[in-house]
């Protein structure tokens, strides 16, 4: 019997070869987008982050260390109770998703199915939905523009599908993450915080979620990727951010960005040389 | 049969067999006083069943829509008497009916409670207050400048029609066209995106039980200028009928699916089967389990559908 080594087994998966699971850009970080200082809500403790233009930043950790809801913190989904957050040097304080999403923080969700699309619409309308009043006139919407921008965004991002008039629900995992993707990156955010942007996505749409990422860190976006995915988290960003128990623990980068040290913070022990 | 799923013709098609139908078993059904006679019928559950549609979309449920008829008509009634101006006497009813749906939508949305049961309390208290209000006792001798209202036609069409299909179409255009529709659809189809999306639910939430309980009270204001007088028990089970005509019409009680021409097909589609099975001398004891049948099976030839 023949065997086959990772690379061969993907590309039996995907039907080609991919070269680089992991494409990684050259990071030319640019001004201080996110700046949270000692967040806490309810369900963390004590967290503070700092994100700049044009890179890609992890949020690692063990299930249940507080990451998501960090993320629901600097996106206006969850109170913060105390701590600082700064978008784009301004000092801000989210009421609701609605107030973050006005300044240019897109949130895409770590569960898909019941919170990143609403499964029975068109993809059409799940696309269109955080950009409605932007093609709207006196509260009507322009259908014309939106058929224009649908396809416009399923170009962009290579969804594979027969009309854009089909059910969310009808696509694979992967394309129904794009969507989701594409309709956050319509609002042309500053940030965008992906959380498990991969899960329970075949290797192929993976890569493509990567290049994708990649491509809005060239564009000068901010990028926050939460993964329980190490190599993923180790392959794809440019610093990571490690939390344990509710806490940011430290931040890795460079040479000390590596498996052990992640593992270390994430159970929580110190790195006494990172100081 | 899957232009018949896409284009959701179900109801139509149900609609057009039973209009045949009754073409064949009634001679005097396909006349132009009868069809009238329908759509005037019909007129007072279709103003309810279109703010019907609006709520269920939001996969909610309004059972005071009979009761806030009754007490907004009564007080609407009871200023009329009072030689306060018809017209002024007309709006402080939708106002009432306004307040009674902004009750039911602030406490399902900030109260965070279930439609159905806010709506079955506030359905006894709107009544109970009714009650109160008119001492059980019929508010009549209500000016013509009302009445007309009721029993006018403007070119062969009565005025309560006119206005129904002026409601289906403002409720069509809303729903279909605008940025709001489809926020209220979005948020009946998923709560969590709606939010995520930045949509204020609970804002949109409110204002679409108000829009219930306004149309609730146009309803009231038709029935009261038709029968000449505002009656405590005036609409009592009405909030049925409408509920009937929005499944009838296709719209899923989960939320976010459905149309308001759906909901017009299902109400005429009940006034039909009532006004057939009287030309047909059906005894009207048999009315009302026809009626059930029909709507078991259209819910069971939506759930094939669905699979």
């Amino acid at each position: 019997m023949k065997t086959a080594d990772e690379k061969e087994l993907i590309a039996m998966m995907v039907g080609r070869t991919v070269e680089n699971r992991y494409p990684r850009v050259a990071a030319n970080p640019g001004e201080t987008i996110l700046k949270a200082v000692n967040v806490r809500t309810d369900r963390v403790k004590d967290a503070s982050i700092e994100l700049r233009a044009g890179e890609i930043v992890g949020l690692g950790g063990l299930m249940g260390a507080g990451r998501t809801e960090f993320a629901r913190a600097l996106a206006g989904v969850d109170r913060v109770l105390s701590g600082e957050i700064e978008f784009r040097g301004e000092r801000v304080s989210f009421k609701n998703p609605g107030d973050a999403i006005r300044k240019g923080i897109a949130f895409v969700t770590e569960d898909r199915k019941s919170q990143g699309v609403i499964l029975q619409f068109s993809v059409r309308e799940n696309m269109a939905l955080p950009t409605l009043s932007q093609r709207q006139r006196m509260g009507f919407i322009n259908m014309k523009r939106e058929r224009t921008f649908t396809a416009d965004m399923i170009e962009k991002l290579h969804v594979r599908l027969s009309s854009m008039e089909q059910a969310v629900e009808s696509l694979s995992g992967g394309n129904q993450q794009k969507i989701v993707i594409a309709k956050w990156l319509a609002r042309d955010p500053a940030l965008l915080i992906l959380d498990e942007p991969t899960r329970g996505i075949d290797v192929g749409a993976k890569r493509e979620i990567y290049d994708l990422m990649n491509e809005m860190k060239s564009e000068g976006r901010a990028i926050l990727m939460i993964s329980s995915d190490l190599p993923e988290l180790l392959g794809i960003c440019d610093r990571i951010y490690v939390m344990h128990e509710g806490k940011t623990m430290g931040e890795l980068e460079g040479e000390s960005m590596n498996e052990s040290n992640f593992i270390k913070l994430a159970t929580g022990r110190d790195l006494a040389w990172i100081g | 049969m899957d232009w018949v799923r896409k284009y959701r013709l179900g109801p139509l098609i149900g609609f057009v067999i039973l209009f045949i139908v009754l073409s064949i078993l009634s001679s005097q059904f396909l006349t132009f006083d009868n069809l009238r006679n329908v759509a005037l019928q019909t007129t007072v559950n279709a103003l309810l069943s279109v703010g019907m549609t609006f709520v269920i979309l939001t996969s909610g449920i309004d059972l005071s829509v009979g009761s806030t008829l009754a007490l907004s008509s009564a007080i609407a009634a009871q200023l009329m008497v009072s030689h306060v101006n018809v017209a002024l006497a007309c709006i402080v009813g939708v106002v009432i009916g306004g307040l009674a749906g902004a009750l039911n939508g602030l406490l399902v949305s900030y109260g965070n409670l279930a439609p159905f049961i806010v709506t079955l309390g506030t359905q006894q208290l709107f009544r109970g207050l009714t009650e109160v209000y008119t001492q059980g006792m019929p508010i009549y001798n209500l000016p013509t400048s009302f009445t007309d209202f009721g029993t006018g036609t403007v070119l062969g069409i009565p005025i309560p029609v006119i206005l129904a299909a002026i409601m289906f179409i403002a409720g069509w255009i809303v729903l279909r066209k605008t940025v709001i529709g489809r926020k209220i659809y979005a948020l009946g189809g998923n709560l969590k995106v709606a939010h995520l999306a930045g949509i204020k639910v609970k804002r949109y939430l409110v204002w679409v039980y108000v829009a219930c309980g306004v149309l609730a009270a146009l309803g009231g204001l038709v029935l009261t200028a038709r029968l000449g007088s505002a009656e405590s028990t005036a609409g009592t089970g009405y909030e049925l009928n409408a509920i009937t005509a929005v499944v009838l019409g296709g719209t899923s009680l989960l939320g976010g699916e459905g149309s308001v021409i759906g909901t017009l097909i299902g109400a005429l589609i009940l006034g039909v089967i009532d006004d057939g099975l009287n030309l047909l001398n059906v005894n009207s004891f048999w009315q009302d389990a026809v009626t059930g049948l029909i709507i078991l099976i259209a819910i069971l030839l939506d759930r094939k559908k669905s699979r």
